[in-house]
């Protein structure tokens, strides 16, 4: 039962977003604080999902409707921890010209804050994920080294580096080099949406202490149907568990869900903020394998080892995406005697440029399930793929290659749901400020990816968090 | 006609019992794989591990094509044939102790316990873990 009286916090969602923003605020309220966490699945704890093989009870693409002339997977997990479940752990930061597309080459919008704004919470989040990344060098600036060592390159990518030692790196990532208190180290297993090892960081082996916290009282299954809002303030949040229904009230209330529900809920409590739906999109990715001559692979010591930056910023940012290259250290084997292991694969990684028809709606028919409207990939991510198949045999020039090929057609998703909620520092063309407190009810936080006005080659995750961080920073300073 | 009746025939003996489908996925990873020696049980036992968990199953096509491209190079440019081979093969050689010793051809090659890197932790042979 919700305790009575009025919560502090009220946060809604328990991954990423949600779970980041609450370490940081408990970090500075109290003894007394109160707060009610809320989450829409269960706790489909890290054994259930090793022995039923998936991540989450729930089927995530049976929690929304596809009306959309292009027809794609918006993958996410249901469950507590959200999709640090689920997720590969790769966790570059963004390049600071991400923040600022609009006014560098001219292409969608800058962001209300600049790199220089989020490195110190880049910093923290890395900490408290214990992110293993390069020791030497890294593509963007940083205030101090990582928080493990580097994982071990392939002989592949030892090449690459040496042929292109100011844009290939070691991949940072949440998959630890040396065990932590909570994690053992990753042994390359290869299979990290279900790591066997429990070796890479998720809220449930590495912050189930928020939750914990006596401070927090945390409800499952906990699915939410409206902010409450009165006098210009939100005053609560209703919601169902079954079939019977609750309010709590709240002083505070975060949205953490994710870039499907966080618009949906809004939508459904009244809101009509400009752009609130909209903007909705992804990063599109496409693999290539290359069969190589002589040089064996798989010496790795996770399963993305490599970064490669060759085609991720400049001006061709003007015309066509930018592309973040990811080399993998999964053995994927070549059926020739003795050549088995001169095979790479590799994963290019391209943004999109999102469409304000790009949408999540609510259909008051349809009430409990957003409503997603997608009329495919931009053309200039399109032109992007295009740039790389031109320029890929200037990027393989280290390796001996015998050949290689194009996967047909694009992975389905990357599982990385953004745009919807962006932030900006006009109201009429953003739903949240800077610090992510809606522009008009101003005790209302919409956390998470949604709020990214572009969209970067790079895995949103680290970032995400980091803006978390931000938030809570601002809000408890 | 008599040839394509007996192939038929010879064919049809691949019925979708486990049985036969663990036989034809022993011939594929033999014939992929002639340059090896490969210790018979196991071999056995992975390809009935390998049909149950893959729900291996030949087509009609694939079925009646077996027993020519299981014995001879005649249909290596059927990819309907050569890439379930290839898997079963690929899968087979992670499956064994052929990597964990050095890739060496001149040794008897073990079954060791069919690669799923769910459920098996840690592995991948080739990985190294030097700082």
């Amino acid at each position: 039962m919700d305790k009575p009286g009025v919560y502090d916090l009220l946060v809604v969602g328990t991954g990423f977003a949600s779970s980041f923003f609450l370490r940081a605020y408990l970090e500075k309220v109290g003894p007394e604080a109160r707060v009610l966490v809320l989450e829409r699945g269960r706790h489909d704890t890290h054994a259930w999902q090793i022995q039923n093989r998936v991540n989450t009870s729930l089927w995530s693409l049976e929690t929304y409707l596809d009306r959309g002339s292009h027809k794609k997977p918006w993958v996410h997990t249901l469950g507590f921890g959200g999709g640090s479940n689920c997720w590969w752990a790769v966790t570059p930061r963004f390049l600071p010209s991400d923040f600022r597309m609009g006014s560098t080459y001219g292409v969608g919008v800058d962001w209300p804050l600049s790199y220089d704004d989020l490195e110190p919470h880049y910093a923290r989040a890395e900490e408290w994920m214990s992110i293993s990344g390069p020791s030497d060098d890294s593509p963007f600036p940083r205030s101090g080294p990582y928080p493990q060592p580097p994982h071990r390159l392939t002989d592949p990518d030892r090449l690459m580096k040496a042929a292109f030692p100011d844009q290939f790196f070691v991949s940072p990532t949440a998959r630890a080099r040396i065990s932590t208190p909570t994690r053992p180290a990753c042994c390359a297993t290869g299979n990290c949406h279900l790591c066997p090892v429990n070796a890479k960081f998720t809220v449930q082996n590495s912050l189930q202490s928020v939750y914990d916290d006596p401070r927090v009282t945390l409800r499952l299954e906990a699915s939410v149907q409206a902010v409450e809002v009165a006098a210009g303030l939100a005053t609560g949040v209703s919601y169902k568990i079954g079939e019977h229904e609750h309010l709590a009230h709240a002083e505070l209330i975060a949205l953490g869900a994710n870039a499907l529900f966080n618009p949906h809920i809004l939508l459904r409590s009244g809101f009509d903020d400009p752009g609130l739906g909209q903007f909705l999109d992804e990063q599109v990715a496409l693999g290539v394998t290359v069969e190589l001559d002589g040089v064996e692979n798989f010496q790795g010591s996770t399963s993305i080892t490599g970064h490669g930056y060759m085609l991720y910023d400049g001006e061709h940012r003007r015309e066509n995406s930018g592309c973040l290259m990811e080399s993998w250290n999964v053995p994927t084997l070549r059926i020739e005697r003795k050549r088995w292991r001169q095979i790479l694969r590799l994963k290019f990684i391209f943004e999109n440029l999102a469409e304000a028809t790009n949408q999540v709606r609510y259909d008051p028919t349809e009430p409990d399930k957003p409503v997603v409207v997608y009329a495919g990939d931009s053309e200039y991510a399109k032109r992007g793929m295009r740039m790389l198949e031109a320029r890929l045999p200037e990027i393989l020039k280290s390796l001996p290659v015998e050949r290689y090929r194009f996967d047909d057609g694009t992975n389905g998703t990357e599982a990385h749901m953004l745009g919807t909620t962006i932030m900006g520092n006009d109201p009429n063309t953003s739903v949240v400020d800077r610090y992510l407190v809606h522009h008009k009810v101003r005790n209302l936080l919409v956390l998470g990816g949604g709020a990214f006005p572009t969209m970067s080659p790079s895995n949103p995750t680290l970032t995400l968090s980091a803006l978390s961080l931000w938030a809570a920073e601002h809000l408890m300073a | 006609m008599g040839a394509a009746l007996a192939a038929v025939l010879v064919g049809w003996r691949f019925t979708e019992s486990t049985a036969s489908q663990t036989n034809v996925v022993a011939d594929l990873v033999k014939k992929k794989l002639s340059y090896l020696e490969l210790e018979p049980e196991g071999l056995r036992q992975f390809a009935s591990d390998y049909a149950i968990a893959m729900s291996f199953r030949y087509e009609l096509k694939q079925r009646l094509a077996h027993p020519v491209y299981a014995l001879t190079p005649l249909l290596d440019f059927m990819w309907s044939m050569e890439e379930p081979a290839t898997r079963a093969a690929l899968t087979y050689l992670m499956s064994s102790d052929f990597f964990f010793n050095g890739a060496d051809e001149a040794r008897l090659v073990y079954y060791v316990g069919l690669y799923d890197p769910s459920l098996v932790t840690c592995s991948n042979p080739f990985a190294k873990f030097d700082l």
